[in-house]
């Protein structure tokens, strides 16, 4: 049998998502600036392929990895065909809509086409169509803050962990639209042809984010 | 060192390129793919399936009666306005086929295909909108050892490609649906439950289980399908947790079929899997699915259809499956060797032309693929081109001999009349 591949995201869910599986004993040295992408554990049972958060749901989608970890940001933006098992609680964000906070009218006038800036086009189009509001979305791929104050949205839809960042560029928080969290994701075909190795996966993990 | 290919530099608008989707099937791949063609049209007609040949398009109010999404479609509209697409599914075809032109015929009806469906490709997917299905339907009998028979068909077909490591999941329809039945679930909410046993989520389907208020037990069963997965030992643990009618035959239906496919010498290829509620909206009763331990995705899908012909007019019960074909041609691609298409060459001076052309039909007689060198060149020219194309073999013919040049080595025999 193939040692089991597990993708892992690169960024701020990468160390969470090392020290969780060390914890069920799988453990794997990965070194502060290391370029491997590919790191066996320790015991060599499993390889581990360390990707860009949006790229992990693909790896598993296609096979080329059984199981991965994401942000469940990433998972509701871009649908996959893939099974998600659990909710590993941990990498908990707020995904919100956020405006300028000095604005003296009305943020969300029900009349208007707003313009947002995201890195969740897909997301906000069906947030803004859940309430019945016209939206123009601006895809971004990084430092969204700076779109209301440089005059390329009024608003932005975006992922914060504290809202210090928010804050700091002015803004604040008008609705909060979901709360996200790192799940566990499973490719359909292994979870049928290794039923009980990821069967027993999934449930070392369950135990272990529930303690 | 690695020698790099030299590539010409073409301006990219400038190369025609096929829509997005779709692909040229060309030299080795596309011999694996008619050769697969040939073998599963081998295998089916051996069990007594006959071959039908369907349109490659159809009125789209034909393939909506087949329950694949309009969305998946891609259509276009005759002359006249009315509104036609591609073919998105043979079954559906089938179906149309059996309730019409085939109702008088004695049942049960062995029937396969083997040829392109049509559907819109989702990007970043790694999928082609057009994919070559083999599938058989044997339509007339409700008996688990029709279902049994389906299922052995493929595992014959799959194993005589070479397909050794064949693994199928079956599966019953009925049985989720008994127990949402017996909870009398509105539709939204039955659905709901689906989606989540279908991602696997364990929490969020307690969760939803529990706000639903539930009765207990029935909460648990259908908490449970998430663990039936396995041998047939499942089918005795299913079995003790169902109370409901409907699930309980389905599940006496699974054993049955199970122990028919088992008398079909599959024991060790067949599981159960009670937790998969997914399949096109048509099934309602087995479901099917073959995999290969060698590719993350299946290259089998199936299960019974009892209302779909109906739909066309005539009541008839039916169970079939199809074979993906290029998920198997890619599984089988990483086996054989690169085979070149010619076996001999044979090369000739004009005078030579007529001892020549007999000499390639003699060759033929025995089983070789001989080409005709037609170009009007060298004989160093001509093996330089043998070469390039993996030709094992140049026979050069004059006049009054014929030597036989081995590509690879290089080594020249005969000489002689």
């Amino acid at each position: 049998m193939k040692r089991l591949t597990i993708a892992v995201p690169k960024g701020r869910l990468l160390e969470p998502t090392i020290d969780l599986f060390s914890r069920i004993g799988l453990a794997v040295e990965v070194t502060e600036g290391s370029r491997a992408l590919v790191v066996s554990s320790v015991d060599d049972r499993a390889r581990f392929l360390i990707a860009k958060p949006i790229d992990v749901p693909t790896f598993v989608e296609h096979g080329t990895a059984d199981v991965g970890v994401v942000g469940s940001d990433v998972l509701t933006e871009d649908e996959h065909d893939v099974l998600q098992p659990l909710d590993l609680r941990f990498g908990a964000c707020r995904l919100v809509l956020a405006a300028p906070r000095d604005a003296t009218t009305d943020p969300l006038p029900p009349h208007a086409v707003h313009r947002v800036a995201t890195k969740y086009p897909k997301t906000t189009a069906r947030y803004f169509a859940g309430l019945g509001l016209q939206a123009e979305t601006i895809r971004l791929y990084g430092s969204v803050e700076l779109a209301p104050s440089t005059g390329l949205s009024s608003l932005i839809v975006d992922l914060i962990e504290t809202g210090a960042t928010l804050r700091e560029n002015g803004l604040e928080v008008i609705e909060e639209i979901a709360t996200t969290s790192a799940r566990l994701i499973v490719n359909r075909t292994a979870q049928k042809i290794r039923f009980s190795e990821i069967d027993a996966l999934v449930r070392a993990l369950s135990e272990e984010v529930r303690t | 060192m690695r020698m790099k290919r030299e590539r010409p530099t073409v301006a990219e608008s400038a190369v025609p390129m096929t829509p997005p989707g779709t692909a040229d099937v060309l030299l080795e791949d596309a011999v694996r793919m008619s050769a697969i063609g040939a073998a599963v049209r081998r295998s089916f007609a051996s069990w007594g399936y006959g071959e039908a040949i369907p349109p490659i398009f159809e009125r789209f109010e034909t393939l909506l009666a087949g329950g694949i999404h309009p969305d998946w479609m891609i259509r276009f509209a005759d002359p006249s306005g009315s509104a036609l697409a591609l073919r998105s599914d043979f079954t559906t075809q089938i179906a149309r086929i059996v309730a019409t032109r085939l109702r008088d015929q004695p049942k049960p009806l062995r029937l396969f295909y083997v040829g392109p469906v049509v559907r819109r490709p989702r990007p970043s997917v790694g999928r082609r909108a057009e994919f070559v299905q083999a599938g058989i339907e044997l339509l007339g009998s409700r008996e688990a050892d029709a279902d049994a028979e389906v299922v052995a068909v493929a595992i014959d077909a799959l194993l005589r490609l070479g397909i050794d490591d064949v693994l199928i999941h079956l599966g019953q329809s009925a049985f989720f649906g008994g127990l949402v039945q017996a909870a009398s679930l509105s539709e939204p909410d039955a659905a709901g439950l689906r989606d989540l046993l279908d991602r696997r989520d364990r929490e969020a389907l307690a969760r939803r289980v529990a706000d639903l208020g539930l009765d207990e037990a029935v909460g648990e069963r259908i908490l449970e399908c998430l663990e039936l997965c396995g041998g047939p030992e499942i089918l005795d643990r299913a079995d003790a947790a169902t109370s409901n009618r409907e699930s309980a035959s389905a599940l006496r239906n699974l054993a049955d079929v199970y122990e028919a496919v088992c008398d079909h010498g599959h024991q060790d290829r067949v599981a159960i899997d009670l937790g998969e509620v997914r399949g096109l909206g048509y099934y309602t009763g087995l479901m099917i699915e073959g995999f290969s331990r060698s590719l993350s995705a299946p290259i089998l899908e199936g299960g019974r259809y009892d209302d779909l012909v109906e739909r066309f007019g005539d009541p008839c019960p039916a169970v079939g499956c199809a074979l993906d074909v290029p998920r198997i041609a890619s599984i089988l691609a990483g086996r054989d060797a690169r085979t070149a298409p010619v076996d001999v060459l044979v090369h000739y001076q004009a005078a030579a032309r007529r001892q020549a052309i007999g000499l390639a039909a003699s060759l033929r007689e025995e089983g070789a693929r001989v080409e005709l060198d037609v170009a009007d060149r060298t004989l160093e020219q001509t093996a330089a081109y043998a070469r390039a194309r993996g030709i094992a073999e140049l026979r050069a013919v004059e006049a009054n001999r014929t030597r036989i040049l081995d590509v690879t080595s290089g080594v020249i025999r005969g000489g002689g009349a």
